[in-house]
């Protein structure tokens, strides 16, 4: 939470920001534990994994058994047949991070500024954005599963109002894979436009009122742009999981909507075909580096990098 | 420029009139009627009657917590009276949402959009109503708060007094019917404080736009606008141009609060000519029947301190004064271009006097007695059943 109340502000723009910094400068010692956990978890494992992504399989080998070599074909290779999951990925990312983003604003406006005086419902509504989370993350995705089930209530009343044609199903559609990554990841777009709207100074909005500008425009104007922040960090925090998610579409899903985490998962764990795993593993990390530095620099707000 | 010498020869005229009388004539800028507001059971306004003309600069005065903000709220619409009426340019607009009325107000706290450069703060008002053209409007805007360098910056690259400057501009571009300021210059310091008091005085008087001035500042209300409504307790207690309430407040909140006064309690005794004879313990004081504002039963004979000259001893009280006879000087203060002296009479208290230090007045020691006396056209009679420290301020007098 402390963390999202981070990101949440790192945009706010406050006055008091500047002179922070400009005093921290002779504590670098205090950075060291971090530095220590990023590099061991993070800079070594990707170093790993861009080395295993060269190796190459000599003929005659054992399945699994790979010599280190500089083979960047194995690039080539794993884009050419792997393109589409790895398009699909992206896309399915990006819708879930839409919809996440269409359903999950007006959660956080809801508890930040309407409950704003109220402030045991203001609680009671963040337990229950959080209170998900209290079961795992599997457990929750399959009890979806039998919920949306072919023989499940829900599906017989969808049909018995004709939403669904009679030989309409819920799983194993792209449809419902979507459903089950907007679900999972919803909190992580809800708490920083949260953390963000609720420092939102309410005379902005009388002196939008003042300025002519009717409650619409005050919120296209003064509060969606205020809150950019939150909605840049509530956007990242769902699609860059959602994009390497397998867990919803193997689930959820059918062999038509394969996400890149799925391969990436059977080519590492069933086929051990190190290489390609490492190969796609680095693909979709390089994708969404470039995808979040142009995101975060075309909505200004750098601070976040 | 024709419009702004005709509003200035009217309100000369009305400053004559020993009670500022509404002209019916023509639309008011703004018009308040039996306006009032409850917070709960809490009155923070209460039946508040306010008529402003076109081109004035009216200051609404009193202390903090009075109702001065929650007035000036309810005419930009961004709090809606629990009963009366708000018009504005003659129009009604009581249930007229705040967006759509042609007022805008420079906040207490500025509130500058932080996401939007100076220049687009500026251009705001003008966006929404389409007006055209809209960076020649800015710039003017910008010029006439001498901020026209300093369009490109963010709210928070700017000092308070720039932030000031451009929370006034964004509010002037618009040329509303009438122009709020609440408490504008409280949160700058002295020095620049009377800087800003005159520049927002010459561009009131540069636009000719009707400025409601909201303060709690007696000497920014005094130095700057036309008229004064002096506000206590969500009411207003009297509204005037500033020297006929120093000179002749009409109750104790207006006489303590606006400058310092010396109030005696007496009872009426008969009548004089033009005065009332009021005896004061054992003296007898004449007070101007126009200056008094009951001429029977228990009042309150006051005086303002500078109006009271200490008479040595051995000279006589000359002729047309109220004479309280001898005193003891308890206090002196030196304060540069004047003297404050507190100086104690037996059976009537302690008297605050201010004389100024000319070359020809020679300074009083403590301990020194003296005769006080003023002139008897400097005297004002209030209603004596007023508490005679309410408006006072602790340590002074
Ligand atoms: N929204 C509100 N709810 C309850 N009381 C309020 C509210 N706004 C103002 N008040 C009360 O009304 C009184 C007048 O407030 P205000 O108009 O802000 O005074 P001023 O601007 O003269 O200092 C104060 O006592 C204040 O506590
Ligand atoms: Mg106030």
């Amino acid at each position: 939470m402390s963390l999202l109340a981070g990101l949440g502000g790192g945009g706010a723009g406050t006055a008091a920001a500047p002179k922070t910094q400009a005093r921290s400068g002779h504590h670098w010692w205090l950075v060291g534990p971090g530095l220590v956990y990023l590099v061991l978890f993070f800079v070594l494992p990707v170093g790993v994994m861009l080395v295993t992504s060269l190796y190459v399989r000599q003929t005659g080998a054992e399945v699994g058994d790979y010599t280190p070599a500089l083979h960047w074909q194995n690039y080539g290779v794993a884009l050419e047949s792997f393109w589409r999951q790895l398009v699909r990925s992206l896309g399915f990312a990006g819708v879930a991070t839409l919809v996440a983003l269409a359903i999950g604003y007006p959660m956080a406006y809801a508890i930040a500024v309407r409950a704003r005086h109220r402030k045991l419902l203001q609680g009671l509504l963040l337990v229950l954005v959080i209170a998900p989370f209290f079961t795992s993350f599997i457990l929750r995705t399959i009890a979806w599963k039998q919920i949306l089930a072919d023989d499940a209530p829900v599906v017989h009343l969808l049909k018995a109002v004709h939403v669904l044609p009679p030989d309409g199903r819920l799983t194993a559609t792209s449809f419902v894979v979507v459903c089950g990554l907007v679900y999972n990841f919803l909190p992580f777009m809800v708490l920083p436009i949260y953390a963000n709207l609720e420092r939102l100074d309410p005379r902005m909005l009388e002196a939008g009122a003042d300025l002519y500008a009717s409650p619409f425009t005050t919120f296209r104007k003064v509060t969606f742009p205020l809150s950019m922040p939150g909605v840049v960090s509530g956007t990242l925090l769902v699609f860059i999981p959602a994009s390497g998610d397998y867990v919803n579409s193997s689930l959820l899903g059918n062999p038509d909507t394969v996400m890149i985490g799925q391969v990436v998962d059977q080519r590492f764990t069933k086929l051990l075909d190190y290489p390609t795993a490492a190969s796609l593993s680095a693909i979709l990390m390089v994708i969404i580096l470039a995808l979040v530095i142009t995101y975060v620099r075309r909505s200004g707000t750098e601070e976040l990098l | 420029m024709a419009i702004l010498t005709q509003v200035n020869s009217k309100t000369k005229e009305r400053a004559q009139a020993p009670v500022p009388v509404p002209e019916p004539s023509g639309a008011a800028a703004l018009e308040l009627r039996r306006v009032r507001k409850e917070f709960g059971s809490f009155v923070a306004v209460e039946d508040l009657d306010l008529r402003i003309e076109p081109g004035e600069f009216v200051a609404l005065l009193g202390p903090s917590g009075c109702g001065k903000t929650t007035t000036l709220r309810m005419v930009a619409g961004l709090e809606q009276p629990t009963s009366g009426t708000v018009a504005i340019g003659g129009q009604d607009v009581t249930h007229v949402r705040a967006y759509r009325r042609p007022v805008n107000t420079v906040f207490q706290s500025y509130a500058l959009f932080p996401h939007l450069t100076v220049a687009e703060n500026v251009a705001f008002g003008l966006r929404r109503r389409r007006v055209k053209p809209l960076a020649a409007k800015v710039a003017e805007a910008l010029e006439l708060v001498e901020m026209e360098h300093l369009g490109s910056r963010k709210p928070t690259q700017l000092s308070g007094g720039q932030a000031q400057r451009v929370a006034l501009a964004r509010a002037l571009v618009n040329h509303p019917q009438v122009l709020l300021l609440d408490e504008p210059l409280g949160a700058l310091d002295m020095k620049l404080r009377k800087q800003m008091q005159l520049e927002l005085k010459r561009i009131q008087t540069e636009v000719g736009l009707t400025f409601v001035h909201v303060t709690h500042d007696q000497e920014e209300a005094m130095t700057m606008a036309d008229w004064v409504a002096v506000m206590n307790k969500g009411r207003i207690e009297q509204i005037g141009a500033p020297e006929e309430l120093y000179s002749r407040p009409h109750t104790v909140f207006v006489a303590n609060f606006l400058g310092q006064s010396n109030l005696l309690p007496g009872t009426v005794t008969g009548t004089d000519g033009d005065r009332i004879v009021v005896q004061a313990d054992n003296v007898s004081l004449a007070v101007p029947i126009d200056r008094a504002v009951r001429t029977s039963g228990s009042v309150l004979v006051g005086v303002r301190p500078e109006k009271i000259h200490l008479v040595p001893v051995d000279q006589g009280v000359p002729a047309g004064h109220n004479h309280v006879g001898l005193g003891t000087v308890t206090d002196v203060s030196f304060m540069g271009v004047s003297t404050q002296y507190q100086v104690e009479v037996v059976g009537l208290g302690t008297f605050g006097v201010f004389t100024q230090n000319l070359a020809s007045e020679t300074t009083v020691g403590v301990g020194t007695q003296v005769n006080l006396a003023w002139e008897v056209e400097h005297t004002f009679g209030l209603d004596g059943d007023e508490d005679a420290s309410e408006g006072a301020l602790d340590g002074e007098l």
